[in-house]
């Protein structure tokens, strides 16, 4: 069965990108531009994994994975956040975040740490 | 790869050993917005008691948050054998994050009036051991008020049938218990609407499949643009739908019944006769029979995002179209240059590679309008403000025209003494703008004339022409972003109609204006205007 890998990005261009490549690599994709869109996406079918940015236009990244791992629905779902702050590293760790990736960061990177998450 | 892991499972608050009691007494609450323990209202911990001592499962859900509160009895139903996160304290739509949308709609509520409900071997599939699960409970709310009867909480007892429901359809196969039962909580729909209070902005929707009774929560209804205490029923909402998007509609649902996901966007006709783009998620339940019995799902308002993604595309689609030619033409002087077929002489290659390089210059500026657009559009254009003599630039420009016309004659009647306060560079786009329009849009005549006067405290700038005009009824739109006219003598003129919409911003962020008069067959005069210079305002 295809994994379901969710995306939460406001930016078009990564968003295409990132859901092109994930296709390419034969994972089935949800796409979500922001938190509202997400949860509407999470109510269908609960995604294998879940990258999201840490900057939404209507809520805070960190806030949102951190309710992702108090859930009992879904604090399972690895998070891989990505972020274009260094410092956003630390607070990932403290919002109990998977992983974390800084932008721009290289696909073939991103496509490996998913894989490792998944397994 | 190294090990990149921040965090497993036994760091988060994963504490099996203490007792629900236990941990309502001895947890740090001061964080928590109910405040310490010691501040917690009577209600609340009276029945918190009533709760740890019941022997039956019990779930309290505590104040507008929905706090979580439940028993020892309660624990198995959470999964991973009763060793669980605690929850205690959490938000209903916290904890519960994806099926909350749609469990809260079985709540009673105080303001319908209905204070209790009892509803056996409900389906309500739950998230746990790792993967969904189907799980059958039978369960009785009631409505908690405190002393003063205002509604407090829902208080509820509850177990899992799960075993006996699967067992069951083992057995009698043909019996349509489930069902049965559902239908006739459907039935009592009508005075179960409640005001869930929710601030999200997403609205919920359950649908019978067999009895077609629909219960939603009051964003939905605002979200179609009525009251939140309205009352609607399936037919009518269905109507709603905009006529070309039905289709998508009932596809979506054809695709439900066959992977169990449902998910639409639409566009949804409003009374007030607007439309409105929403995005609509939602689950397929079969009964044990796999007929398909109840579809429920979310729903959310997208229409700023959907109208911005259709200018874009627009946007995308135009710009596209107006770069294809300078670069077919950019395209094909390269391809000459490269085939060697202008020989050796320096002076064909130069000047196919000027042509070329034109052609590249009309890219360019093409692309700087879109940037303007863009930045006219979010308010951010912004301006390089300084005193300086229009008519020193006014002269500079139609000189520099005149050099490059010959079909024109063009003519400037100055008459601006004073300085005006604005973006050199700016101003000099909008003249420009105006008299390349002027030539532009009078092919069969000669003169255009451009003038400046002062009047008042304004400084006005005037270019003429005697060529097609424009109807009366264009002459607004034309200040618009990408109107051209309709008519045949505007269409053969190049350009994108970009124009005026980027003169009309500049003009704005000037405290000016632009304006024009015109009369078709006999010439337009565009006109405009911009406060006068005035140091040392008071």
């Amino acid at each position: 069965m295809q994994k379901l890998i969710q995306i939460i990005e406001d930016d078009e261009d990564i968003r295409d990108v990132i859901e092109f490549i994930l296709q390419e690599s034969e994972y089935e994709v949800n796409v979500a531009s922001n938190a509202k869109e997400f949860k509407i996406n999470l109510f269908n079918s609960l995604p294998d994994l879940i990258v999201m940015d840490v900057r939404l236009p209507d809520g805070n990244g960190l806030q949102l994975c951190r309710q992702l791992k108090q859930s009992i629905e879904t604090r399972h779902i690895p998070v891989i956040i990505i972020s274009a702050h260094a410092t956003a590293e630390e607070a990932s760790k403290q919002a109990f975040a998977d992983d974390f990736i800084g932008k721009p960061f290289d696909l073939e990177e991103l496509i490996k740490r998913i894989e490792y998450h998944l397994a | 790869m190294e090990e990149k892991k921040y965090v497993t499972k036994e760091k988060m608050n994963y504490t099996p050993e203490v007792k629900c009691g236990a941990y309502i007494r001895t947890n740090n609450w001061s964080e928590h917005p109910l405040g310490h323990f010691n501040k917690w209202p009577e209600s609340l911990t009276t029945t918190i008691s009533l709760l740890l001592n019941n022997t039956l499962p019990t779930l309290l859900l505590w104040g507008a948050e929905r706090y979580i509160f439940y028993n020892e009895a309660f624990r198995p139903s959470l999964g991973f054998a009763g060793n669980h996160p605690i929850a205690i304290g959490q938000p209903a739509d916290s904890f519960w994050l994806a099926t909350w949308p749609s469990s809260q709609l079985l709540l009673p509520d105080a303001q319908t009036g209905i204070a209790a409900a009892n509803i056996q071997d409900h389906p309500l599939p739950l998230y746990r051991n790792n993967h969904f699960e189907d799980a059958f409970w039978t369960f009785n709310s009631s409505v908690l008020t405190d002393l003063l009867g205002n509604q407090r909480g829902v208080f509820i007892t509850c177990f899992e049938t799960t075993e006996k429901v699967l067992a069951l359809q083992k057995l009698q196969g043909d019996q349509n218990t489930i069902s049965q039962t559902r239908t006739s909580d459907i039935l009592n729909t009508e005075e179960r609407l409640r005001l869930a209070t929710e601030a999200t902005g997403i609205g919920s929707w359950d649908i019978d499949l067999i009895s077609k009774a629909i219960i939603y929560t009051p964003t939905l209804m605002e979200i179609c643009g009525f009251p939140r205490n309205a009352i609607i029923d399936l037919s009518e909402l269905i109507a709603m739908i905009h006529p070309d998007d039905q289709k998508a509609l009932e596809e979506a649902y054809d695709h439900a019944l066959i992977s169990g996901n449902f998910h639409a966007e639409v566009r949804i006709c409003r009374e007030d006769q607007s439309e409105h783009w929403i995005n609509t998620n939602g689950r397929l339940l079969r009964d044990e029979n796999d007929k398909p019995v109840r579809i429920l799902g979310t729903c959310i308002d997208i229409t700023d995002r959907k109208m911005e993604q259709l200018q874009k595309n627009d946007f995308i689609a135009l710009a596209s179209h107006e770069l294809k030619t300078p670069l077919t033409s950019v395209k094909a002087y390269i391809q000459l240059l490269k085939s060697g077929r202008s020989g050796n002489d320096m002076n064909t290659v130069k000047d196919l590679a000027s042509r070329a390089e034109h052609q590249v210059n009309k890219m360019t500026r093409l692309i700087y309008s879109f940037m303007d657009i863009s930045r006219i559009e979010s308010g951010h254009l912004d301006l390089n403000m300084n005193p300086f003599m229009i008519d020193d630039l006014i002269r500079e420009l139609t000189a520099d025209f005149q050099l490059h016309t010959s079909s024109h004659h063009i003519t400037f009647n100055a008459g601006i003494s004073a300085p005006i306060f604005g973006d050199k560079v700016r101003m000099g786009q909008v003249v420009e703008n105006l008299i390349s329009n002027a030539i532009k849009y009078s092919p069969l005549t000669k003169n255009i004339e451009v003038s400046s006067w002062i009047s008042g405290d304004e400084a006005i700038v005037a270019v003429k022409d005697n060529g097609i005009g424009i109807d009366p009824k264009n002459q607004k739109s034309i200040f618009e972003r990408f109107y051209r006219a309709a008519d045949e003598k505007a269409i053969n003129a190049s350009g994108f109609g970009i124009g005026l919409y980027i003169c009309a911003g500049i003009m704005k962020s000037h405290n000016g204006g632009i304006w024009v008069n015109s009369e078709q067959g006999k010439g337009s005069t565009f006109y405009i205007s911009l406060p006068v210079y005035q140091e040392n305002k008071d």
